[in-house]
């Protein structure tokens, strides 16, 4: 990427090349393609309390050392562009529905894994957490009851496993957009896996929880195989757009800015 | 450039990257995706509710039930919202200069 040193510094793009403008355009067209709405979450009631309730003390750990940092960590302060941007990217993603021809559903990515690159698994977490919250409350999508089995999905796992690719490949010299899309496909899939797992361990009896989570698993493999490949695209060309407007960002987990 | 970036770039050349991602584009834009089928089930219905119901577990309504258009109505109040902050970060994110030093966060 050919880059110059601006009046103040700054380091800036001057030509984006094709493959990153393509991505871009389509992470885009993506996002805003038309569809119904349905929700794709573990829906409201649908978790016997005793199970709603330990997802919810899974995921409060989370959860809570995400909001401790978020208040004790001072470079938070400079990072709250880039903090407020994921919230509203995680929001809007994970309830945007995808129609899906291969299984003429509709399902939504997650956004996490790119929430984790960008800003840390520790704050995705806390921002799926809201994200789901709102959902929950306002659009039907989701539950209250079920929002500590969401978080713990979508929010612990999708963050953490998406991370864990991503800093894995590039640990090795991967390319970071093939980085980025690997962490994107690995974050949605284990978010539907760790979903899977939620409803068959709440769902069936003790000797019956393997096979309905194979049997629940393969039921979501018509609709995610296909969707977590364009959820790594979607990973992949924001993190790449992104890299091309401030490559400093992915020398830190958080960047610092000029006050 | 290493070795494995090299052998990464085999694998990943620009155009087998970009010309599948394309492809998936076109197969997922929405005027393929309505001839194809024309009910749309999520698959909270497809699946999670088919499961769940089998199990004796059916879906309650949400605390606020939206119903009609109302539920359009939040959705795009929602996306509106979600668009806004998204976009006034993002002019903020860009828009401002780095100092050039690195803070890691963890």
């Amino acid at each position: 990427m050919r880059i110059r040193k601006g009046m103040a510094g700054i380091a800036r793009p001057t030509i984006m090349n094709k493959k990153s403008t393509v991505l871009a355009v389509a992470a885009l067209g993506a996002l805003l393609m038309p569809s119904q709405a349905h929700a794709m979450h573990i829906t409201e009631g649908i978790l016997p309390f005793g199970w709603a309730s330990l997802w919810f003390v899974v995921a409060a750990p989370f959860v809570g050392f995400g909001l401790y940092k978020l208040k004790r960590d001072k470079s938070v302060v400079s990072a709250k562009p880039l903090l407020g941007m994921m919230g509203a990217a995680v929001f809007i993603i994970s309830c945007m529905p995808i129609p899906v021809p291969t299984a003429g559903t509709c399902s939504h990515p997650a956004g996490t894994a790119m929430a984790a690159i960008l800003i840390g698994p520790v704050y995705s977490v806390v921002a799926a957490a809201v994200a789901l919250l709102l959902q929950a409350l306002f659009l039907a999508h989701g539950g209250l009851t079920t929002w500590g089995a969401n978080v713990f999905s979508m929010g612990v796992v999708g963050s953490f496993a998406g991370y864990a690719v991503y800093k894995g490949l590039t640990g090795l010299n991967a390319p970071l957009v093939v980085a980025a899309f690997f962490a994107g496909v690995i974050g949605d899939w284990a978010t539907y896996t760790a979903t899977s797992f939620a409803l068959a361990s709440a769902l069936a009896g003790p000797g019956d929880a393997l096979s309905l989570f194979y049997t629940i698993m393969l039921a979501f493999v018509p609709t995610q195989l296909p969707l977590g490949i364009v959820e790594g695209f979607i990973t992949a060309g924001a993190v790449k757009f992104l890299h091309s407007r401030r490559p400093e960002l992915f020398g830190a987990r958080i960047p610092a800015t000029a006050e | 450039m290493s070795t494995s970036q090299k052998i990464f770039g085999r694998l990943f050349p620009k155009r087998r990257v970009v010309l599948p991602f394309l492809l998936l584009f076109l197969l997922f834009s929405s005027g393929i995706a309505h001839a194809a089928e024309e009910k749309w089930p999520g698959v909270d219905e497809a699946v999670v509710g088919k499961y769940a119901e089998e199990h004796g577990r059916p879906a309650k309504p949400s605390l606020l039930e939206l119903e009609g258009d109302t539920l359009l109505f939040a959705f795009l109040v929602a996306g509106a919202a979600g668009g806004f902050v998204l976009g006034y970060y993002y002019r903020e994110f860009i828009s401002r200069p780095c100092a050039g030093s690195r803070t890691d966060a963890r």
